[in-house]
């Protein structure tokens, strides 16, 4: 796994990903623009969703479990 | 010539505030938010009722966060959540004079309640953070608690993040009328997982995020309220994930798209891509639609109808969860800022369907989820 | 004496605490001095300009962050705010008796230009010979706030850190009382106005407290690195916003625009602000936030951050 996060590390940077400088990122600050918006709107979700369908998981490591799978 | 006005402070605040004096990513604002729902299943078909009520699951929520910079160096949030569920769920199911499958339902008698409570602190470094939670979750029947790291790590002058994390839980299940229904009287389950993900801004306007995750469950993975319910006892889940954000200048808008990829060995594959679109037609304004679609293929031992012949120890369920099916929702956000508060809210509507499903010709499940959730919240920075 | 003003930190009562915050300040603000004086040869800003055209110099994640602040002030002033603009100190002596002719100036713009500094993420490189590199203007202000952490960091939650007029105030004076800072009139020595601050920085840049004299003549030591001149503008702006380092390039980048763009700056920021202009008038400006100013009959008891009694100018200056 290591060596996969490696390799992707390299591509993404190789890739030509110019060099986004501080003062740029103020649009990339934006709550909207951030992975997790809303932590509780995340949660709520994931609960649903984890409770109604077989897959869960992607977004860092899944915490516990419930009853209502 | 470039526009001066309140984002120009904006940039200069920002700035300063990647200066080491005053922490990594840490957050400068105490973060008290609230948010209540209520998520509804509509009723199932009655002419698909082996037995039980037509009357499903409702679960409302409240949920309680805050989150708060502690002294220079550490931060630490706590969520809270609390549900009330109400309403009958599949016990299993059953196959009807025409071959088609039917659904058992228990009586109206569920009335749970579920506690959950998490907290976390993090500790930040100069390119890098550290953080460590607790969680724990609740109901009559169930007690899960959790333990989780994650590593952050900064790079390039912050145009790359890595992020390692993992988990590890234990879960104890003690079904409700164990005895009288023949139930399981006390059984557990572990989970431990592991993610790692890579973010990089790809320019000022778009960023992007990859991740790969592992989780594997050991234990009871079944059903213990279903009748015949014999899932095995190992389970290793992977995902790959991307995510990505882009901004566009018209009205302030964002476009976020998230996918996943599932796959785990109960032979489930699913594909999750989900997207919405948030603009700020003022600024104290921000709404937008969402959309998200699912797809999974069925595991390998899902059965459209249980089968009491079958030896006990023998993998099956007809948990419509493990059928191939899909699905699509749709929903609408919204945002009001008023000063230091912000009031949210947000439907969405859950509809899903064989047909959908990434297997072909499989019969139609009836327990099949169509659902609705409303949510109101608010927040407040101080 | 440190960064070659008077400096200080106030912390209410006589604690060991309090005495242990201070000392800790002292020794952090001869850190800042040492690495970033152009004045001490081995701190890192005079290794930069001795190596300018010869080879690039190794710095930290601090310096690069300073250096990352610098460049978004350059961006946001569209080059007014450039901290290679010192090497003009060549030309404007102490010693000069004539205003310089432009030729006088000409090679001297040449090695001004804040892009052609080569940063890389644990180097900088300044490419032409004669180049140089002053860090004053971000760092005096940003050690301030550097300090107010380091003071809170120690637990104590009331203090002010002042560093030769760039003030940061950590928490409140008393329970309902912020703390009172005082602004100077660039032509004499009696304050002006008076702030109330609670957890936020003040910073003023004006040409009154270092000063040339050429011909009789006054000339503010705020030049415009793309004339070479010095800046015929405000007298002096006051800023306050939640960290020095920004009320203190706020100022400076609203000197350097001139009086009537420097007003129309301060205004569009939305910062409270308060300048003197050329002839002592004082002009204000209370900021768009102004949730963050409450009346002087207001408890501050609840508020984390506020800017109580909002300049208020004195009557009898």
């Amino acid at each position: 796994m290591f060596r996969a996060i490696t390799i992707m590390l390299i591509m993404l940077v190789i890739g030509g990903c110019q060099a986004v400088e501080p003062w740029e990122r103020d649009r990339l600050s934006r709550k909207d623009m951030q992975l997790i918006a809303d932590p509780l709107e995340a949660q709520r979700t994931e609960q649903i969703f984890f409770s109604k369908e077989a897959s869960s998981g992607g977004s860092a490591a899944a915490g516990g479990g419930c009853g209502c799978n | 010539m470039r526009k001066v006005d309140s984002s120009s402070l904006a940039l200069l605040s920002a700035a300063a505030l990647a200066l080491p004096a005053f922490g990594a990513t840490q957050p400068t604002e105490r973060t008290l938010a609230v948010s209540t729902s209520v998520y509804q299943e509509d009723d199932l078909e009655r002419s698909r009722l082996a037995f039980g009520d037509v009357e499903r699951f409702k679960v409302k929520t409240n949920q309680f966060y805050v989150s708060a910079p502690m002294g220079r160096d550490w931060s630490g949030s706590v969520r809270y959540d609390n549900e009330a569920m109400s309403g009958a769920s599949p016990w299993g199911t059953s196959v009807s004079a025409d071959g088609q499958t039917d659904v058992i339902m228990s009586g109206a008698s569920i009335d749970d309640s579920r506690n959950g409570l998490d907290v976390s602190l993090t500790r930040y470094f100069d390119q890098s953070s550290f953080s460590v939670s607790l969680g724990y979750s609740g109901e009559d029947d169930y007690h899960s608690r959790s333990v989780g790291m994650t590593f952050e790590r900064d790079f390039f002058n912050r145009n790359t993040t890595l992020a390692l994390s993992g988990s590890y839980s234990t879960d104890e299940i003690t079904p409700t009328d164990a005895a009288l229904y023949g139930r399981v009287p006390y059984k557990e389950k572990r989970s431990r997982s592991f993610y790692a993900g890579l973010t990089q801004l790809i320019s000022p306007v778009a960023v992007l995020n990859v991740g790969l995750g592992l989780t594997s469950r050991r234990g009871f993975l079944s059903d213990p309220y279903k009748l015949r319910d014999v899932r095995p006892k190992q389970r290793l889940e992977k995902t790959v994930t991307a995510s990505y954000r882009h901004y566009l200048d018209w009205r302030q808008t964002s476009l976020r798209f998230d996918y996943r990829y599932f796959w785990d060995s109960f032979d489930v594959r699913s594909q999750t891509l989900s997207a919405s679109f948030m603009q700020n037609p003022r600024s104290d304004i921000a709404w937008g639609p969402t959309v998200r679609y699912y797809a999974q293929s069925e595991a390998s031992f899902y059965r459209p109808f249980d089968q009491y012949a079958l030896p006990v120890t023998q993998a099956q369920s007809s948990d419509f969860r493990l059928s191939s099916y899909g699905a699509w929702s749709y929903g609408i956000k919204a945002r009001y800022q008023m000063g230091a508060i912000e009031f949210n809210g947000s439907l969405e509507r859950y509809e899903s369907d064989e047909g959908l499903g990434l297997d072909e010709s499989v019969s139609a499940h009836p327990a099949l989820v169509r659902f609705n959730v409303v949510s109101l919240g608010l927040e407040f920075k101080f | 004496m440190a960064m070659g003003s008077p400096c200080s930190i106030k912390v209410p009562g006589p604690t060991e605490r309090g005495q242990l915050a201070a000392n800790v300040c002292i020794v952090e603000a001869h850190r800042f001095e040492s690495v970033y004086s152009r004045y001490t040869h081995d701190s890192v800003v005079a290794q930069i300009n001795a190596a300018a055209g010869l080879k690039p110099v190794r710095i930290d994640a601090e310096c690069r962050a300073i250096f990352n602040y610098a460049a978004v002030c350059y961006e946001l002033s569209e080059g007014l705010f450039d901290v290679t603009a010192g090497v003009l100190r060549r030309i404007w002596t102490k010693t000069r008796t004539q205003r310089p002719t432009e030729a006088e100036l000409a090679p001297v713009l040449g090695l001004i230009d804040f892009n052609l500094i080569e940063i890389s993420d644990d180097s900088v490189f300044l490419p032409r010979v004669g180049m140089e590199i002053d860090l004053g203007g971000v760092v005096k202000e940003y050690a301030a706030d550097a300090l107010a952490q380091k003071v809170q960091s120690l637990g104590i939650d009331s203090a002010v850190i002042n560093l030769g007029g760039d003030i940061y105030c950590v928490g409140s004076r008393t329970v309902d009382e912020g703390w009172q800072i005082g602004i100077v009139d660039p032509r004499g020595g009696a304050p002006v106005a008076s702030v109330q601050l609670v957890n936020a920085g003040l910073a003023t840049s004006g040409g009154y407290e270092r000063f040339l004299e050429i011909d009789g003549k006054k000339y503010s030591h705020i030049l415009d690195p793309q004339t070479g001149y010095p800046v015929d503008s405000l007298a002096s702006v006051s800023v306050i916003a939640d960290q020095t380092v920004v009320a203190g390039s706020a100022a400076t980048i609203a000197l350097l625009k001139g009086e009537a763009e420097g007003l129309k700056w301060l205004e569009a920021l939305g910062c409270p602000y308060l300048a003197i202009g050329k002839t002592g008038q004082v002009m204000k400006g209370e900021g768009k936030d102004s949730e963050k100013i409450v009346s002087s009959e207001t408890s501050g008891a609840s508020a984390n951050r506020q800017f109580k009694g909002f300049f208020n100018v004195k009557a009898n200056r």
